[in-house]
């Protein structure tokens, strides 16, 4: 029987971050959970392997607390949770998760599909399917909505730029879905319960064999802030309001 | 566990709160999805498609739900609750592989009919009876204030079989009857103060002739089990009262703290909102409390029948006063029913009364407390 | 010498990424998989333009070949524009190659060597710099540099062996259903804090006073359904620059507002003051929409 391996990504919550005014971010307060696009490579993992009878796993690569994710995983489906968890990946970039990810890939037996996000949602870097291919050597099909699995033969059809493209392609092979296809759906309590009891195997950088030095220095990482002028009418009536902001935007050459 | 209720919540109660209120339409797909989720067998055993676990668990889910909308979990305690604990407790192998299957995915709705018009709690003066015919039971009268009612699949009722003993209250029977059972009467919803979309009304029964395999548990002893599975419920009335209270509470507060008066927020302007606060959220902290600690006593097999039901009574007092003082801090937009604070105050309101009335509870608790213990525990 | 390669499946695009390599002096060549765009791309200023004649019509089918010459041209810099094809063409080049990438920059500099970027992360909450050796790929979205035009550049062809194993079945095109805001000059924008659709009648009288297309918020195109899902403006939506972008009932979260980073004026009107949307704005009113809108758009007729 087939595996099919879905790849997931445990970020910050955006929604927890804090910025200073010196532009420095915290992330003391912020939990972790899974990249919500990764969410969905799941769930469509889950599609396909209820289209074929398959086995399913889950892949992760973090530090050490990407541990906490396998459960949240798990109860999404999958049976078997595969997960490297290492300080290094505090600094891995697109270049290095790939490598981790494709090595760990064929240390599992059969692996045949390997599903992925387009991107995660702290980096939205979108190259992790790609190079994934690339380093397996395996035909790669991104953009997915839809896809129709027959035996080793996939039909997926491409949500691209101004167009919906349909290709074939056989497996083994590497599918980077879009959310719209694969809106996940909220695991039942029955699926919680029996994640904490699916079989985890954790893999080691080193025993996988990859490098992770990142190609990417970072240089800095800031907070955004917006450099606008913040002229807010509270006061009076609606009617001096608007007769302040059209003169404003008078002034502003925006009305003529 | 709790995350799974946090999403649903978010993504499917918050969006059709208010507009169930506003209906007072039975949330028929939100059931349908707290039977998918698996909310509607927590403590039901794994056989029967339960989840088998604790009521700390429940409790979470329930207060979880009750933050958005409380008649969700009025309908799921009718339902999980009353006619589960029921069915769990009595039911045959049979009835249970039947019944309590679906009852736990979702698939049959149930309803408990208990009350009868004359009486509220006291069960001794059931209007309705049941006189055994051959094989067949042929029942006649009628129950009130039955939620549920019309979207049930099944009906597990209270009735008369024999002179009703005062002390025991042996006599009364339980049974359990399919919705299109001929004799059978579903009346009209009743519009109510709170919990809007509960399906409340008066079901009859008019020579309704039940198998005698419907009988559930023995004839003329079904009130020990009843103690029993309305004390679950009782229970569940405490998260439930718990979290409309914060859902209340976080209302009256984001709103003290975004109501801008004399340029600063009002919060920071009026120390009796902030003296409200402080005391709303110290009788929630209080309560939190309570209801956790009680429930660790009932998974641990050491609750006292009382200690449900003062669960119930203090769920219900907090979140009414709560709720009360999140109007009042909301002052003319408070009352305006599309700001959704009002209706945690009239289900509230409900509470105090629904399933058992604080005062029906005190009545029992008090004879507990004179003579040790209540005389049919 | 081949300091910078570029590629884009939109040649306006590829026009736009020699601004950038001319802008840094540096020498460019553009690849392309198809004589059409070849003869287009002849006039945009590169120093060569080479056809890689292959036979997929899945342009992403030549990244592993065309990693193989990016190797033995010794290229430092392989620039892509980021398009879902651009990006996907981009990390299976770079995966083949084992080199560093950045994807979706705002700001790129070649110098000694060395790649600088930045990019937006988190939804656009945090801006992140990064350095890069050589060789090394980069993805950068339209409208952050100009075209230049320059005399026909020499066109020369190489004929390639594609990756046959993804077949094309169909291609259909995507009608589009909404309007294009990338390029509109002003814009009102519609978020939840307009309730009902009817109100959207409100929203046009606005727009049409101001002459100005209508944008929206994720959740009033994908929950409500009330604007095409074209007109939403955000992180996984569109990217405007318009001279004015006035939002009526928009809170403000920031996958939206990365959306609108490029506007001139950004004009809020919200009945919560504490709405995010007030922070970022240049103008704003805090008060009831059904109250402001209405005033608004009769003093704005009066105005024009």
């Amino acid at each position: 029987m087939a595996t099919i391996v879905a790849c997931y990504k445990w970020v910050l919550d955006e929604e927890d971050l804090v910025i200073n005014p010196d532009r420095s971010i915290d992330v003391s307060h912020a939990r972790g959970k899974i990249s919500e696009f990764d969410k969905s490579a799941i769930e469509a993992t889950m599609q396909v392997a209820a289209q074929t009878g398959d086995a399913t796993a889950t892949l992760t690569f973090g530090t050490p607390d990407v541990r906490k994710s396998l459960k949240d995983a798990l109860s999404r489906g999958p049976a078997t949770g595969y997960w490297v968890g290492d300080a290094a990946a505090c600094d891995a970039d697109a270049l290095v998760t790939s490598q981790v990810l494709a090595s760990a890939i064929r240390t599992i037996d059969g692996t045949s599909l390997v599903i992925c996000a387009e991107g995660a949602s702290d980096t939205y870097a979108r190259q992790i399917a790609p190079r994934v291919g690339a380093l397996l050597d395996w035909p790669t099909v991104t953009s997915v909505i839809e896809m129709k699995v027959e035996g080793d033969s996939i039909t997926a059809t491409r949500k691209l730029d101004g167009c919906l493209e349909t290709v074939t392609v056989n497996r083994p092979c590497v599918i980077a879905v879009l959310p719209a296809g694969y809106e996940p759906p909220i695991p039942g309590l029955k699926a919680v319960l029996s994640a904490g009891k699916k079989p985890l195997h954790e893999l080691g950088i080193a025993e996988l064999g990859c490098d992770p030095a990142p190609a990417a220095k970072v240089l800095s990482s800031q907070g955004f802030i917006a450099n606008r002028r913040n002229v807010i009418f509270v006061d009076g009536d609606a009617s001096d309001k608007v007769t302040s902001l059209v003169s404003a935007l008078k002034k502003e050459g925006m009305l003529s | 566990m709790v995350n799974t209720a946090k999403k649903f919540v978010e993504k499917e109660v918050a969006p059709v709160a208010l507009q169930v209120d506003e209906t007072g339409e039975f949330p028929g797909q939100l059931f349908k999805r707290a039977g998918e989720l698996g909310f509607l067998g927590i403590t039901m055993p794994e056989q029967y498609g339960g989840l088998g676990l604790d009521f700390t668990t429940a409790a979470l889910i329930y207060e979880e739900i009750a933050k958005s909308l409380p008649v969700l979990t009025v309908n799921m305690g009718a339902h999980a609750e009353l006619a589960g604990g029921l069915l769990n407790m009595l039911g045959t192998p049979e009835q249970k592989e039947k019944y309590l299957t679906k009852l736990c995915s979702g698939e049959y709705i149930f309803a408990c009919g208990s009350t009868g018009p004359e009486g509220g709690d006291n069960h001794v003066e059931h209007a309705a009876n049941a006189v055994l015919d051959g094989d067949e039971y042929v029942i006649n009268g009628n129950k009130v204030l039955v939620s549920n009612i019309g979207v049930a699949d099944v009906y597990i009722i209270f009735i008369k079989t024999s002179e009703v003993d005062p002390i025991t209250r042996d006599g009364i029977s339980a049974f359990i009857v399919d919705k299109n059972t001929s004799g059978l009467t579903i009346g009209s919803y009743e519009r109510k103060l709170g919990w809007h979309g509960s399906a409340t009304g008066t079901i009859s029964f008019s020579d309704m002739r039940i198998p005698k395999d419907h009988l559930l548990g023995p004839e003329g002893k079904c009130m020990q089990a009843t103690a029993v599975s309305c004390t679950n419920e009782f229970l569940i009335c405490g998260p439930v009262g718990l979290g409309m209270a914060e859902a209340a509470y976080q209302m009256a507060f984001d709103y003290s703290m975004s109501r801008i008066q004399h340029g600063v927020p009002m919060y920071d302007r009026f120390q009796v909102t902030k003296f409200k606060l402080v005391k709303m959220r110290t009788m929630i902290e209080e309560l939190r409390a309570f209801v956790y600690g009680t429930l660790a006593d009932k998974d641990a097999g050491n609750l006292e029948l009382c200690e449900g039901r003062m669960l119930k009574i203090r769920g219900a007092e907090v979140a009414e006063e709560v709720a009360r003082e999140a109007i009042q801090i909301y002052g003319g937009v408070g009352c305006i029913d599309e700001t959704g604070v009002e209706r945690f105050w009239r289900d509230a309101k409900v509470l105090a009364i629904g399933g058992a009335s604080i005062e029906a509870l005190q009545d029992f608790i008090g004879t507990m407390m004179r003579y040790g213990k209540y005389p049919l525990a | 010498m081949n300091e910078v390669l570029i590629y884009s499946d939109k040649p306006s695009l590829a026009a736009e990424l020699v601004g950038f390599a001319r802008e840094e002096e540096h020498d460019v060549t553009i690849v392309t998989f198809s004589p059409e765009e070849a003869s287009e791309l002849v006039g945009c200023g590169a120093s060569k333009v080479v056809l890689l004649d292959g036979d997929s019509d899945i342009p992403e089918n030549n990244a592993r070949a065309l990693a193989g010459l990016i190797d033995e041209w010794g290229v430092s810099l392989f620039a892509v524009g980021a398009t879902p094809r651009g990006r996907d063409l981009a990390a299976r080049v770079a995966g083949y190659l084992g080199c560093g990438m950045a994807s979706d920059v705002s700001a790129v500099h070649l110098l000694d060597g060395k790649l600088s970027t930045e990019r937006l992360m988190y939804g656009g909450a945090m801006v992140r710099s990064e350095e890069f050796s050589t060789p090394v790929v980069v993805t950068i979205p339209s409208g952050r540099f100009e075209a230049v035009r320059g005399v026909d550049s020499p066109l020369e062809t190489i004929v390639i062996q594609p990756d046959m194993r993804v077949h094309l079945v169909e291609r259909e095109p995507l009608s589009q259903e909404g309007a294009d805001l990338s390029c509109a000059p002003r814009i009102v924008s519609v978020g939840m804090g307009v309730s009902k659709r009817e109100d959207m009648a409100l929203i046009e009288g606005l727009a049409a006073a101001l002459d100005a297309r209508i944008g929206c918020t994720r959740g009033i195109a994908e929950e409500r359904g009330w604007v095409p899902a074209e007109q939403y403006v955000g992180i996984s939506g569109v990217s405007v620059a318009p001279d004015l972008y006035l939002s009526v009932g928009v809170s403000g979260q920031v996958q939206h507002m990365v959306g609108v980073r490029d506007a001139k004026v950004i004009v809020a009107i919200d009945k919560n003051e504490k709405a995010p949307i007030f922070r970022e704005a240049d103008f704003g009113i805090v008060g009831d929409l059904y109250a402001v809108v209405p005033l608004l758009t009769d003093a704005l007729v009066t105005a024009r």
